[in-house]
C-alpha cells in the first residue's frame, strides 16, 4: 500500500488487489524515519482513477460478446494490466497518531509520502491498554479478532444503540446487560416487548448462569402497595405521567397525608377519599379520572403486593430487574416507568443503591418529552446510567446524542435516518454514512470511549441465552 | 454453401494454426531480442501518452490526371469468404540513459459467418539503445538484392522496423493459414524502404495468392496530392460506394526503384457516412480480382464510416491505452527489477516554482 495524499482529515491510500482492506479497517501510515505515524480508518474503497481506464473499459465493452479470442502474452504483462485496473483507492479518515510510542488524538504533522510504509493494524494494537480488569467480549472483527472492552468503559456512561429493525441492536443490548450482570452491576430494563424475560434461560430452556440473577416483573401480575410507593413517586406519576394540574395535585397531597396520618393509606381508601374530600368539583373530577387510570393500570394494589425494598435489595446485590411492559397501554407504560424512575431516584438519593444501569428500549414510547434531560443529567449524577435502544433515531433529541459517551450503530439504509445519525453521532458525517450504510446484519459500528474513540466495526458476539427478541415472521422458511 | 475455408479450417483450428502452427506468429528471434534487450535495462523514466511517430514525410504531388477520373461503382456482394485483418501498435514506455523502452502488440481478427474472433500477441517490450541497434537491424530481412539506402539507426526508425517486422510476420501467418479469404492490412502495399523492405511484402502477397486469398490494404491517411489537394478528395460528388483507380497516376509519380508499388492503388469511399480511404489491392490479383474482393468485403464486413470491422477491431485490440503503459512499467519494475524514476523537469530546475507545470515552451 502507498500513501497517496492527505486533505484535511482525509487520507488517500493506494492498494493493489492482493492488499486487502475493507471499510472499517485501520491502517498505520508509518514514517519510520521520524518515528511517528498516522492512524487512519478506511471509510470507503474506490477504484484508482487510472489514466486511460475509460478507453480500456470501452474496449472491453466494445469487444465483449461480439468478439472472442486468445492472448499470446509471453511476458504475462496483461496480468499486470488487469492487476492495475483493479487497484483501489482507500479513502481514510485520520483517527489519531502515534509518536514515540504514544497514542495521540491529533497529528499536526504530515508523514513522508515516499518514505512512509502503510500497513493494516489490528484492533488489539489500538485498544490494548493492558489486560482489562472486567473484560466484556462484544464480538469479533472480520479478521476474527475478538473485540473486548472493559466494563469500566460503560460505567457512568450514557450509551445509545441504534439501527433499523432486525439488525441486531436488541441482541447487543442484551449482551451488554448480561455482561454487566456478570460483574455484579445492578441493571434495570424497561422491556417494551417482553423480549428480555427469558435471559435467565438458554435456548434449550434450561436455566443458565443468569437464571437466579434476573428478576422479571410483570406489573399487573405483580402489584405495588401504594405505601411502599410513597407520596413523592406517586406525585411524579400524577404530574408527569397523568398530567394532573398542580392545583389538583396539591389536594391529592393533602388527602394522601391525611390518610397516612390515620394509617389508612391504601388504593381503596384513596378512591373513597376522592369521592368525599371537600374540594371543587373540577378538582374532584380531575382526581377521579387519574385515580381510575391508576387502578386500570393494574400496577397498584392493597394486598399481596411487592415492596420496593425487595427490588432495591435485589438490585443492590448486583442483579437485574426486567420490567415487562408487553401488552401494556401507552398510559400504563408511562405510569410504570414513572414509578420505577421515581423510586430509583429516591433509593439513589438516599444512598440505598450506588448506581443502576438502565436499559430503555424505544424510550420515546413511555418517556415524556420533559424527562429526557432529567434522565441524562440529573439522574445520571445520582447514578442512573442509561442505555437507549431505538430504531428511530429522530425520537432521541439531539442534545442527548451530544452527551452520549458511546454510540453503537447498526445498519441504517434510509438516507433520511443516515443523514440524521451523521449529524449526531460524534463522528464525521462521511464516516457515518459510508460505514453504517454498508453494515451487514449483526454488525455494529461503535463510537466512543468504550473503544478509546477509535470507531470500530465488528460482528456482535452470539449469546447462548434465550434472547427472544428476533423479528417475528409468519413465513418461517 | 459451405466455404472451403470453413470446411477445412474452423475458428478453433485457425487459432491453433496461428498460435501453434509450423510458423510461430512471433519469430523466436524477436522474442529473444526482447528478452536480451531487457537484460541490459538501466533505471528508467516512465513516460505516458507519448507516441512513436516517425518524422512526417513530405507530401508527394502526383500531378493532375490527364483524363477525368471516373468513380467505379462497387456493389456489395454477399459471400461466405472469411475475412481477416492484422494490425500492430507500438508505444513508448520509458526512457533510459541509453535509449528508450518500447512495447509492441499485434492483433489478428477474423470473421467467419457472423462471428469475429481474435488472437493477440504481446505486449513485447524492447529496450532500444543506441548501442544495441546492430542486432535489431540485423533482424530485418535482407532486402533481396535490392539496393536500398543505408539503413537509418535512429531509435524511432529501429522501433518502426521492429513494428514492421512483427506486422509482416503476422501478415505472413494469416496469409498462410487462411484459404480463399480476404486479408486486410493496415497501411499501404508500398514497400522498398529500409524500414519496410519490399522482399518481405512480396513474399507475403505471393503466399496469399497461393492460398487463394485477396489482400487489401487500407490507409486512413495519405501524403499523395494532386494539384495540391489530397487524392482522397477526388470525385467528391460521387455517390458511394465507389472506388477510383489512381494506380496509373501513382505509378507515374514514383520511381520504379527502390520503391515498389506492390498494390494497385485506389481511392475508396465505401459508405455515405464515412470518409474516403486509400485502398491498395494486391497487384497480383488484377483489377477484376480487386473489385471482386472489394465487393465481397462491402457485402460482409463494412461497418459504419466505411471501414472494415475486422481492421477496426484489430486496431482497437492492438492499441495501447495509458493504463496499459503503466501496467508494462509496473511489470518492468516488478519482474525485471527496473527502477522507475521521475523525469527531470528542466524548466523546474531552471526556474523553480516559476517553471510552470507543463513542458510547453
Amino acid at each position: 500500500m502507498k500513501f497517496y495524499k492527505k486533505e484535511g482529515n482525509t487520507a488517500h491510500v493506494i492498494a493493489f488487489p492482493d492488499e486487502e482492506a475493507e471499510r472499517g479497517d485501520y491502517l498505520l501510515i508509518e514514517d519510520r524515519e521520524s518515528g511517528r505515524g498516522l492512524i487512519a480508518q478506511v471509510i470507503d474503497v474506490q477504484f484508482v482513477n487510472l489514466p486511460g481506464i475509460l478507453e480500456d473499459l470501452l474496449r472491453d465493452t466494445m469487444t465483449a460478446g461480439s468478439v472472442e479470442g486468445e492472448d499470446e502474452d509471453p511476458f504475462g504483462v496483461s496480468s499486470q494490466v488487469a492487476y492495475l485496473k483493479d487497484a483501489r483507492l482507500l479513502v481514510c479518515k485520520i483517527r489519531g497518531a502515534i509518536e514515540g510510542g504514544r497514542l495521540l488524538a491529533h497529528a499536526p504533522w504530515l508523514p513522508s509520502r515516499i518514505g512512509s510504509i502503510v500497513r493494516r493494524i489490528s484492533i488489539e494494537e489500538l485498544l490494548c491498554d493492558g489486560d482489562p480488569k472486567r473484560p466484556i467480549r462484544l464480538g469479533r472483527t472480520k479478521s476474527g479478532k475478538g473485540v473486548v472492552i472493559d466494563a469500566k468503559g460503560l460505567d457512568g456512561k450514557l450509551n445509545i444503540i441504534m439501527g433499523r429493525k432486525g439488525t441486531g441492536k436488541s441482541h447487543f443490548s442484551k449482551l451488554l446487560l448480561l455482561n454487566l450482570v456478570k460483574y455484579g452491576a445492578p441493571c434495570l430494563v424497561f422491556d417494551i416487548n417482553g423480549e428480555y424475560v427469558n435471559l435467565g434461560r438458554d435456548w434449550d430452556g434450561r436455566p443458565n448462569e443468569f437464571g437466579d440473577r434476573i428478576m422479571v416483573l410483570r406489573p399487573g401480575a405483580q402489584r405495588f402497595d401504594v405505601r411502599s410507593v410513597g407520596l413523592r413517586a406517586m406525585m411524579d406519576i400524577l404530574l408527569h405521567a397523568l398530567d394532573l394540574p398542580p392545583t389538583s395535585a396539591k389536594v391529592f397531597a393533602s388527602m394522601w397525608k391525611e390518610l397516612a396520618a390515620r394509617d389508612a393509606l391504601s388504593l381503596g381508601s384513596i378512591g373513597t377519599a376522592i369521592q368525599c374530600w371537600s374540594c371543587h368539583e373540577s378538582v374532584r373530577e380531575a382526581l377521579a379520572s387519574r385515580y381510575h387510570s391508576l387502578v386500570e393500570s393494574g400496577v397498584f394494589g392493597d394486598e399481596g403486593c411487592m415492596d420496593f425494598g425487595e427490588i432495591a435489595k435485589w438490585l443492590g446485590d448486583g442483579n437485574a430487574v426486567v420490567v415487562n411492559m408487553r401488552n401494556k397501554s401507552s398510559l400504563s407504560r408511562r405510569i410504570i416507568v414513572e414509578l420505577f424512575l421515581g423510586k430509583l431516584t429516591e433509593l439513589l438519593s438516599a444512598g440505598a443503591l450506588r448506581a443502576v444501569f438502565l436499559f430503555a428500549e424505544e424510550a420515546h414510547l413511555y418517556l415524556g418529552d420533559t424527562y429526557w434531560d432529567d434522565v441524562v443529567t440529573r439522574m445520571r449524577h445520582l447514578g442512573i446510567f442509561a442505555t437507549f435502544i431505538t430504531n428511530q433515531p429522530e425520537t432521541i433529541r439531539e442534545g442527548i446524542y451530544r452527551q452520549a459517551d458511546n454510540i453503537f450503530l447498526f445498519n441504517f439504509a434510509n438516507d433520511h435516518d443516515l443523514e440524521f445519525v451523521s449529524k449526531t453521532a460524534k463522528l464525521d458525517a462521511d464516516s457515518v454514512k459510508l460505514l453504517v450504510s454498508g453494515l451487514p446484519e449483526r454488525h455494529c459500528l461503535t463510537i466512543g470511549e468504550a473503544v478509546r474513540n477509535f470507531p470500530l466495526i465488528f460482528e456482535v458476539e452470539r449469546l447462548s441465552a434465550d434472547t427472544l427478541g428476533q423479528t417475528r415472521y409468519f413465513f418461517n422458511d | 454453401m459451405v466455404h472451403r475455408a470453413q470446411d477445412i479450417v474452423g475458428n478453433g483450428e485457425i487459432s491453433n494454426l496461428l498460435l501453434r502452427g509450423p510458423r510461430a506468429p512471433i519469430p523466436d528471434a524477436l522474442m529473444r531480442l526482447s528478452f536480451d534487450s531487457l537484460e541490459r535495462l538501466s533505471p528508467m523514466r516512465g513516460v505516458l501518452g507519448e507516441g512513436l511517430e516517425a518524422p512526417e514525410e513530405p507530401p508527394l504531388e502526383i500531378g493532375a490526371p490527364t483524363a477525368p477520373v471516373e468513380p467505379i461503382r462497387v456493389a456489395p456482394r454477399e459471400c461466405d469468404s472469411p475475412i481477416a485483418a492484422v494490425d500492430v501498435s507500438a508505444s513508448k514506455v520509458g526512457e533510459t540513459r541509453e535509449g528508450i523502452v518500447v512495447a509492441l502488440r499485434g492483433a489478428v481478427v477474423w470473421r467467419i459467418g457472423r462471428s469475429h474472433r481474435y488472437l493477440r500477441y504481446g505486449p513485447l517490450p524492447f529496450h532500444i539503445a543506441e548501442g544495441s541497434a546492430d542486432p535489431m537491424l540485423g533482424l530485418m530481412e535482407a532486402p533481396g538484392g535490392e539496393d536500398l539506402e543505408q539503413p537509418q539507426s535512429g531509435l524511432i526508425q529501429i522501433t518502426a522496423r521492429l513494428r514492421n517486422l512483427m506486422e509482416r510476420w503476422l501478415q505472413e501467418s494469416i496469409c498462410s493459414s487462411f484459404r480463399d479469404s480476404i486479408i486486410l492490412f493496415d497501411g499501404s502495399l508500398t514497400a522498398g524502404t529500409p524500414d519496410n523492405p519490399a522482399g518481405a511484402l512480396r513474399r507475403i502477397l505471393e503466399e496469399a495468392r497461393g492460398n487463394g486469398n485477396s489482400v487489401l490494404a487500407f490507409s486512413k491517411a495519405t501524403r499523395l496530392l494532386y494539384n495540391g489537394r489530397s487524392v482522397l478528395e477526388l470525385a467528391r460528388g460521387a455517390d458511394p460506394p465507389y472506388v477510383i483507380d489512381i494506380d496509373e497516376l501513382i505509378s507515374r509519380a514514383f520511381p520504379s526503384h527502390p520503391i515498389k508499388l506492390l498494390g494497385r492503388v485506389y481511392v475508396s469511399r465505401l459508405s455515405r457516412d464515412g470518409p474516403a480511404f486509400r485502398l491498395d489491392a494486391d497487384r497480383g490479383i488484377g483489377p477484376d480480382g480487386a473489385l471482386d474482393a472489394i465487393s465481397k468485403l462491402l457485402g460482409s464486413d463494412i461497418a459504419s464510416a466505411g471501414y472494415p470491422e475486422c481492421l477496426k477491431l484489430a486496431h482497437i485490440l492492438s492499441a495501447f491505452t495509458a493504463n496499459e503503459i503503466v501496467g508494462i512499467q509496473r511489470f518492468l519494475s516488478g519482474h525485471r527489477g527496473i527502477q522507475l524514476i521521475q523525469r527531470p523537469n528542466l524548466r523546474r530546475i531552471l526556474f523553480g516554482p516559476f517553471g510552470g507545470w507543463g513542458g510547453a515552451a
